[in-house]
Parts: C-alpha cells; structure tokens; sequence
C-alpha cells in the first residue's frame, strides 16, 4: 500500500504530467516563432486586414451580445413562465453544438436556398460569405456565454432588493437600472469577458458560413489557417499574439471572478469615494 | 389621516388565506406561526403579490379591488414597507439607500434616526440595529401614508433587540401612521403594537389589544400565544356558579367561571406559585408534578413542572427531579373552547 508520501507523490507526478502536456505546445510555440521579426511579420498585410476584419466583427457581435443579451437575461432570471427550461436550454445550445454544424445551421437559414436566404436575397440582402456572415456567426456561438452567465448574476441579486426599490416608488425600468445592473455588473462582466474570447477564436462556423476572404471575411484564426500553407513564421507570429490576448483575458476573468466573490462580504474595499 | 383597510383572500399552497383588516391611526401587530400567512398580507398590500380577490383601499383611493379590475403596482401605492432582513441596498451608501425613497426628506431622517454620522459608510459596515434604522428612514423617505413592517426585530440578537424594541416603540408612536407589523414574537407584538391579531393559517383567530388577548384568549392556540399554559380536560358545574374541570393528564381544577363538558383552560405562568407541599385552603388549585427543567430568566426562574410552565421568584432553587406542587386561585384560570388541536 502507498503510505501517505507514496500518495502524494503519484498525485504530483499525475499533475506533473498535466501541466507538461498542456505547457508543451505553448512553450513550442513561443520557441518556434522568431521573436526578433514578430513585429515585421505581424505588419504584413494579411495579419492587418486579418486583424481589421476581427476587430470590426468582434465589435459589432459583442454589441448586439450585450444589447440584447443583457435584458433577455434579466427576463430569463426574474420571470417563472411555462416554456422557461425550453428557451433557456435552446439558448445554451450553441455551447454544445459542434461550431461546423452551427455553420451549416446558418447556410441553411440565411443561404441562398435557405430559410430565409431566398426572401432576403430578394431585397437585396445576401449574407453567406460577406463580413456580416462573419458577425453572425461570432454572435451566434458567443451569445450563449453571455447569457449563461448573465442569468447567474441576476439570478444571484436577492429578489427583495427589487421588491424594496418598488415599494420605494422605484418603477421596474428603474428598479433594473439602479439595483439589478449594479448588483449583477461584475457577473455580467466575466460573462462579457468568456463571450468576448470565444468570439475573437471562432473559426469553424466562419470558415463554413463565412468562407476566408482576406479583407472581407478572414479573421485572425482563419488566417493561421490559409498562413499554415503560405508562411508558416506568420502563422506563428498571430498565434502568439491570440495566446497573449488569451492569457489576458483570462486573467481579466479570474480578476473580476475574485472581485464577485468577495464583493457581498467585504464591498467597503471597493466603495465608490466620493 | 386616511385608514388602510383590507379584505383580501389569497389562495397559497396548504390553506387559504383569508383576511379582514381595518389600520386607523394606530398600530396593529399580526402574530402567528411561521408559515401562516403573516408576511404575505404585507405583501400583498404593498402589491409585491396580487390576492386572488378582495378590496385593499387607503381611505377611498383602492389600490386593489378584484371586481372593479384594479391593481396598483408597488410605486403606485402610498407605502412603507421594512423588510424582514432589511433588504438595504448593498451597493449604495446609508445616504444613498435614504435617498433612493426620496430625497426631500432624506437628511431629516438621517438626523432623526441617529444615522447621520453613517450617511457615508456601506450597510455591510454598519450593525444591525443601525441597518434596521436605515431600513426604517428609507421606508419613511417616502412620506410614505402607511408602514408595514416585516418582523422588524427577527434579524437581531437578543441583546440588540431590547434596545431596538425600545426605539422603535418610541418612534412607532410618535408617526402616528396606520402601521401593520408582523411578528413571531408576542412580547415584540404587545410592546410595540395598540393591537394584535392572531393570525393561524391564514385566518385572524382573534383581534384585540394585548390586554384582551392576555385576559381573554378566544382558543387554545391564542392562549399559548399569550404564553399561557393550556390544559384540557371535561368540566362539571359546581354548586357556586364555577365548575370542576378533571384534567386529561389527571387530577382536577377548580375555575370562578362557569363550564360544561369538554373545555381548554389557559393559567399564566405569573399566576401560579411553587410549593413542596399542597395548599392549606382546599379551595385554591394545585397540580403536583416532577420537575422537568429550571431557567434562569431575568431574576426570575422559568419551572417546567409536569405538564406547565410556572414563571416563580422564588429563593430556594428547584432541582430537577423534585417532586412539587404548582397552586394557583379558581380566579386565575380562563376557561376557552377545548376544539383546538395541539
């Protein structure tokens, strides 16, 4: 039998192993890539039209994400109606949809033979292959982690803090401004914060719906992709500048999760000095 | 001075509730159980929950009436409600919690309750009888026409709660608002409260000043309420004008009131004396029994003996164990309707 050392030795060892299967390519990564030239490789016209395409796109679905993810999410938290558990699970969905199939979920709707694809062709809207496929598509499988997170925080507001505000002459518009944003910004910001990251590495419903058109529809994954055959130091130098944007917003993500969790108990540390 | 009156039913998952109130100008408490309905009529008259139907009007203006189709939502009605945990906003400031019920009056308030030299600090700062203070300026911020409040003195500790029951009876008094409070507690009821109603599965037992209720309980469960001892048994009238109760648990009682057949008898603990021997005068009530427990209370002891509950000053502590006799007069004992479960 393994004595107590004994077990926490094999324990370290599993972890050891972990943490070098995970850190491997990562480090690879940042071996590989001549350092000294990312800064040339990164102005070369593929990476900026790239980066241009994704930060427009990015911009644009995490507008619409917030615009209209905030309120149905406060609608999802604080409403009990019959086909709640239906709407809720249908708007996890894309978390679990393989992103290919969401592609081929979106030709079908908005393709030319498509659902809608025909009618809006017919007023002169063509989306499959434009850069607002692009937005769709970020939308469309971001949302969810939005959302998601979203109805936790509001859930997590104390249902009598807006019952108190009404009984105050508070009216429910008010109610949802004053109490319910503030108390759910820090949740809606880490949600913000994971659909923001999905967004920027979306690629397989893009590539399907959007096709990888430099300038129009190829973001920075898509743009690895086509770079693996060109220029393999370019696709490096991208792919290190999304694990740095990943690392960042990681640590956005634990930073407010922490903010979250120790804002009921100790929210003095964080009052607003005026 | 407009007066609040209410008739509502609202159908909730085990009973119905159903109840009929008139607030003038004093304070009424609502006691019962947990889980009898208390806090939602608060709620439904502050319109956070809709009755299934009835009338809740404040003079002529109806905030709800089910046949004339009217409900008033939360800020359209002219109403102060403290919650029970006192639901202070944990993001803004005691000021700004103040002032979100409105502004005019917010530094009146905060000078008036004592919580002015809080005015910048968060509520998770503050103890819980400043939090109750902020909860009750914040109710009142909105000139408001009637104050409900919600277990006011539940989220305290004991030694708190004195206190606070103090300030708040002195306050309470001098708004002179229609005032509906709810609580467990029938001691927080009769100190803060002109009367009381006893609220059991969502129907009001009975009505009246705490006085009344002590005096003159309408059943057994409004009795032990009151913190009366209740004991059951079948009585035979005697020859002056009382009667002879045998009791279920054994032996007998003598009551000054007339009774027949199967009756409840509610004594006070006050009323009843401890003695290691039977009284003297034949006529007076004695009941023997084991000691079963002895608390301290206030200089007084709290004797459980047998079947009651005997509140005594005496000297000599009882040890558990002892075998003694609780003596009480025919006078002391009311006699209620014994159609009353456990």
């Amino acid at each position: 039998m393994l004595g107590r050392a004994g077990f926490t030795a094999a324990l370290a060892l599993a972890l050891g192993v972990v943490v070098a299967f995970l850190a491997i390519p990562l480090v690879a990564l940042f071996t590989e890539v001549p350092l000294r030239e990312v800064p040339s490789l990164l102005r070369d016209p593929v990476v900026r039209d790239a980066l241009a395409v994704t930060a427009r796109t990015n911009l644009i679905a995490n507008a619409a994400i917030l615009l209209f993810g905030t309120p149905a999410a406060y609608f999802l938290a604080t409403r009990r109606f019959r086909a709640r558990a239906l709407v809720v699970t249908l708007v996890e969905l894309p978390l679990v949809l393989p992103p290919a199939v969401a592609g081929i979920a979106m030709l079908s709707a908005f393709g030319a033979t498509g659902l809608l694809g025909g009618r809006l062709a017919g007023s002169g809207i063509v989306l499959p292959f434009s850069e607002w496929a692009v937005v769709i598509a970020v939308t469309f499988v971001a949302a969810p982690f939005y959302l998601r997170q979203g109805i936790a925080a509001f859930e997590s507001v104390d249902p009598s803090l807006s019952d108190a505000a009404r009984t105050l002459g508070a009216s429910p518009a008010r109610t949802f401004a004053r109490i319910a944003m503030p108390l759910a910004a820090s949740g809606l910001l880490a949600g913000w914060v994971l659909a923001f990251a999905r967004g920027v590495g979306e690629f397989g419903a893009t590539i399907i719906f959007a096709g990888n058109v430099q300038g129009t529809t190829q973001t920075l994954t898509l743009a690895i992709y086509e770079q693996l055959d060109n220029d393999f130091d370019v696709a490096l130098a991208i792919s290190m500048l999304l694990v740095v944007l990943s690392a960042a917003v990681l640590l956005s993500y634990k930073l407010l999760s922490a903010w979250k969790s120790s804002a009921p108990t100790s929210p003095s540390a964080f009052a607003p000095t005026r | 001075m407009e007066k609040l009156s209410a008739d509502i039913t609202v159908g909730l998952r085990s009973y119905t509730l159903s109840i009929a109130l008139e607030v003038g100008r004093e304070r009424i408490a609502l006691v019962g159980p947990s889980g009898a309905g208390k806090t939602t009529v608060l709620r439904t008259i502050a319109g956070l929950l809709r009755p299934d139907r009835g009338r809740i009007a404040l003079g002529e203006e109806a905030w709800f009436d089910s046949a004339a189709g009217i409900a008033l939502d939360p800020d359209q009605r002219s109403v102060g409600f403290v919650f029970q945990e006192y639901a202070l906003f944990p993001h803004l400031s005691v000021r700004r919690n103040v002032e979100f019920g409105g502004r005019a009056r917010a530094q009146e308030l905060l000078d008036r309750l004592q919580i002015a030299h809080l005015a910048e600090q968060l509520p998770a700062a503050i103890s819980g009888g400043e939090r109750q203070r902020v909860a009750l300026a914040r109710a009142l911020a909105r000139d408001p026409s009637v104050l409900l409040l919600d277990e006011p003195l539940s989220a305290l500790d004991a030694q708190t709660r004195g206190v606070v029951r103090g300030e708040l009876q002195d306050l309470l008094a001098e708004l002179e608002l229609p005032t509906l409070l709810v609580t467990h507690d029938f001691r927080d009821a009769a100190a803060l409260a002109d009367r009381v109603g006893v609220l059991i599965d969502g129907q009001l037992r009975q009505l009246g000043t705490p006085e009344e209720l002590t005096a003159a309980p309408a059943d057994g469960f409004v009795a032990r309420f009151t913190g009366a001892n209740v004991l059951f048994g079948t009585a035979t009238p005697d020859d002056a004008g009382g009667a002879t109760v045998v009791l279920d648990e054994g032996g007998s009682v003598s009551t000054a009131q007339p009774a027949r057949g199967r009756v409840g008898l509610a004594v006070h603990p006050w009323q009843i004396e401890l003695a290691d021997r039977p009284p003297p005068d034949r006529r007076r009530n004695a009941i023997r029994g084991i000691v079963a427990g002895v608390t301290p209370e206030a200089g007084r002891l709290r004797v459980r003996l047998g079947p009651i509950d005997i509140d005594t000053a005496t000297a000599a502590r009882p040890q558990r164990g002892d075998h003694l006799y609780g003596i009480f007069d025919p006078l002391s004992v009311i006699v209620i309707p014994a159609d009353d479960g456990p």
